[in-house]
């Protein structure tokens, strides 16, 4: 039998989850910082990452191999944008217990704040991204409707996806270095399994169905809709998986994906110390 | 009410180091059924405890004896095996100084960092920053990257950021080892208004000589055991013995 008890004055839970948030922004804050500290172009450096995408991108599928979307450009950004997002937070989770061993050998604090922390971080860098896509649809021909209200909802789905992800991602890794270069491998196939580039009206109904069931493709899809209407062959997940109920499956599996991320991280979270 | 600040009984604590380091996919594909051999590093054994409120206590004992670790498990950093912790009192959640420094970053940032992460709010923080720096001596170099800073400098911060987080039992592994004279002096200064205001510090170090004239008790492992426990001077001449005669 083992107990720890911290006890009387140890700090009211309140007083303690005012705690926890605070480290949580501030390694949130720190990754930011440190990401592009000693550089010359700063924060514009995280719109690099997506922008150079975008240029070849374009010039590949909406100049070499046309496509036939109508406003390939914006439909393209907001893919870039979406899945930029998703990769970021989950390789920034991933490595995230194991970077700061020294931390968890030193202060006594759950360690679980520190995979919601740098997905916080990659929301900030998204935030920016955001706010170029922002500016590009203002300069196009679409106009906002009160559907775009959505949008944040389904950016919260997407981070309770990538949480789960994160989340079981880190703690794997603490274990296994194999976890790494396994992701990497697993984000650069996304890039083309995911219709960042391509409509989805390309693939055959069964890889439809296999596609929409990723909270990712699904999410991304119903944000585009939203923006850019009926215009382009926009398939959500409602017209493959079998109407709005169908709607539902990928919100479930995100959920799912979250609570098993967190189960995963649970289980390992008292050993991190130690084997970090 | 219990007097006890720290109650720790039957304490125990084992580390396994796997003979191969077994953290990749390829060995579990290449040696399926082989189990990773194991040696038990047993870091404590069956250690109690009990430190009074406002009491200072000096943890002693040669390398590797387990004293960090029982630091650790007070704090709750780890887990013991067996045995039971009970802490009475606003702990402090750092076990040594400077905790989350970043040397890419400006001292500014990481007083705010390190501030942050030792329980102080950005109010306190931003009402106390001029202070810190004076304490420390280093409002010269505020922004100044820690990269640059020379070891003294870096304690002399981390310490003047500690002095003013909030605990009632304060945890502490080696931390005087370097700093000059006059800081030293600040430094002892300070942990006179600590026991004047009946603060609790445990407090893990080889410097006997600050164990024996801050600490009102000590206890001394040695390989993970309860060698001696009770006034420090008689638990640091119970270091000493062996010593002496091996000499």
């Amino acid at each position: 039998m083992a107990t720890v008890a911290h006890s009387a004055g140890a700090g009211t839970g309140g007083a303690r989850l005012a705690y926890y948030l605070r480290v949580l922004r501030v390694i949130a804050a720190v990754e930011f910082k440190i990401k592009y500290a000693g550089s010359a172009l700063g924060y514009l450096w995280s719109l690099a990452k997506p922008l150079s995408y975008f240029a070849v991108l374009w010039f590949v599928f909406g100049r070499v191999f046309k496509t036939g979307i109508e406003d390939f450009p914006a439909y393209l950004l907001i893919g870039i944008v979406i899945y930029t997002f998703f990769v970021d937070a989950g390789g920034l989770a991933l490595a995230s217990v194991v970077n700061r061993g020294p931390l968890l050998r030193r202060l006594a604090f759950p360690p679980i704040i520190i995979p919601f922390s740098v997905v916080m971080t990659a929301l900030m860098t998204f935030c920016v991204n955001a706010v170029a896509v922002a500016v590009f649809l203002a300069f196009s021909s679409v106009t906002p409707t009160l559907e775009w209200l959505l949008i944040p909802l389904l950016i919260v789905e997407l981070l309770v996806f990538v949480l789960g992800i994160g989340l079981f991602l880190a703690a794997m890794f603490v274990r296994f270095k194999d976890i790494g270069p396994l992701w990497e491998l697993s984000a650069q196939l996304l890039l083309f399994a995911t219709p960042v580039m391509y409509p989805m009206t390309l693939f055959p109904t069964w890889a439809q169905v296999l596609a929409f069931l990723n909270p990712l493709v699904q999410v991304m899809q119903d944000i585009r809709f939203i923006i850019l209407g009926e215009g382009a062959p926009h398939l959500i997940a409602a017209d493959v998986l079998g109407g709005p109920a169908g709607h539902l499956l990928p919100i479930m599996i995100a959920i799912l994906t979250f609570v098993i991320g967190l189960l995963v991280f649970r289980r390992d979270a008292p050993k991190f110390a130690e084997r970090v | 009410m219990t007097s006890l600040a720290v109650e720790a009984s039957g304490i125990s604590k084992a580390f396994a180091i796997p003979h191969e380091q077994r953290t990749n996919f390829k060995e579990y594909f290449l040696h399926p059924l082989r189990r990773t051999a194991f040696e038990r590093n047993q870091a404590l054994s069956d250690v109690s405890v009990a430190i009074e409120r406002g009491e200072f206590f000096g943890l002693i004992g040669p390398n590797g004896s387990g004293k960090s670790t029982l630091l650790k498990i007070i704090a709750g950093i780890y887990r013991p095996d067996t045995g039971v912790v009970r802490v009475n009192g606003q702990l402090s959640p750092f076990i040594e100084l400077g905790v989350g420094f970043n040397f890419e970053l400006s001292a500014r940032d990481n007083v705010i960092i390190n501030g942050t992460l030792l329980g102080l709010t950005r109010r306190q923080l931003r009402s106390k920053f001029d202070e810190i720096l004076a304490f420390a001596e280093l409002e010269r170099f505020v922004d100044q990257k820690l990269k640059n800073y020379s070891t003294g400098m870096l304690l002399r911060l981390a310490f003047s950021v500690a002095i003013l987080a909030p605990f009632e039992i304060l945890l502490l592994d080696e931390v005087l080892a370097v700093g000059d004279q006059s800081f030293q002096l600040k430094c002892y200064q300070t942990f006179d208004g600590m026991r004047s205001e009946g603060k609790t510090v445990v407090y893990v170090s080889h410097d006997l000589d600050s164990v024996r004239r801050f600490c009102d008790r000590a206890l001394l492992l040695r390989a993970g055991r309860v060698e001696a426990v009770g006034e420090s001077s008689e638990v640091l001449d119970a270091y000493r013995v062996p010593e002496a005669v091996a000499s």
